[in-house]
């Protein structure tokens, strides 16, 4: 190795050490810092959390028929929406997410029309939107475990 | 000026578990658990041995944590009294007990 390789190599450790020295002290100024203010937070609840999960969002893209994503039941005649109800006793200002309320309620939305025709998922989707219903994610729907009642 | 004096409410009954020099605090009061850092349990634990004022409370946190004494730090200091008394962690003393 030669000399100026030799010099080259100590500058690099040298330029490491600083490296690391400052890094450490960056961390001990992030743990005085954290220490320098009374911190206090609390925890929510356990039931807090599970009210949380009453809100949800709506879709508002146009349902292709072979979706997946969202929610439908079928009770062996086809494909149905499930159309979700707001609860107009809760306060609705901060929507969307809507919030469902202690009892989510929700129907599904008929697959013929009056005529006896078929509709769409998008159709469905669309008749429980213009009812102020609101079209669920399947995540969404199964979070509620059964416990939406209507259906 | 020595501000409000402010005491711990309950502060037997509070259940307090270390986790690494920081502390979760149960008070099954409100059945709510909270996260405190070290000074908000000094201050706690200040307010559980006497009634303090806020002056005292500033300066008793910056001898501990061995800080600067400023406004920054009074005004951060009171903010989290007035949260501990909204929890019923503390409250505020009426000046005329004290005598």
């Amino acid at each position: 190795m030669t000399e100026e390789q030799k010099n080259k190599q100590m500058e690099q450790r040298e330029v490491k050490a600083s490296a690391d020295k400052l890094s450490e002290n960056k961390r001990r100024r992030l743990i005085k810092g954290a220490v320098a203010i009374p911190v206090i937070m609390t925890l929510q609840s356990g039931a807090a959390l599970a009210r949380t999960s009453n809100l949800v969002g709506s879709l508002e893209e146009d349902i292709p028929d072979d979706s997946t994503h969202v929610a439908t039941q079928d009770l062996g005649n086809g494909k149905r929406i499930v159309c979700a109800h707001p609860d107009d006793s809760e306060d609705q200002s901060g929507a969307p997410p809507y919030d469902l309320g202690n009892a989510p309620m929700g129907h599904l939305e008929p697959n013929f029309d009056s005529n006896g025709n078929a509709l769409s998922l998008n159709d469905q989707a669309n008749n429980c939107r213009g009812g102020g219903g609101l079209v669920i994610s399947a995540t969404a729907f199964s979070s509620f475990d059964g416990r939406m009642a209507g259906l | 000026m020595t501000g409000a004096y402010w005491r711990s409410v309950s502060f037997s009954s509070l259940q307090i578990e270390e986790w690494g020099g920081e502390f979760t605090v149960f008070q099954p009061n409100s059945g709510k658990t909270h996260f405190l850092n070290q000074m908000g349990l000094h201050i706690l634990l200040c307010l559980d041995r006497a009634p303090t004022s806020e002056d005292e409370i500033f300066v008793f946190l910056t001898d501990q944590f061995q800080l600067t004494l400023d406004q920054n730090f009074s005004q951060q200091t009171i903010k989290t009294l007035h949260r501990f008394d909204e929890l019923g962690l503390i409250e505020k003393v009426r000046p005329e007990s004290l005598t």
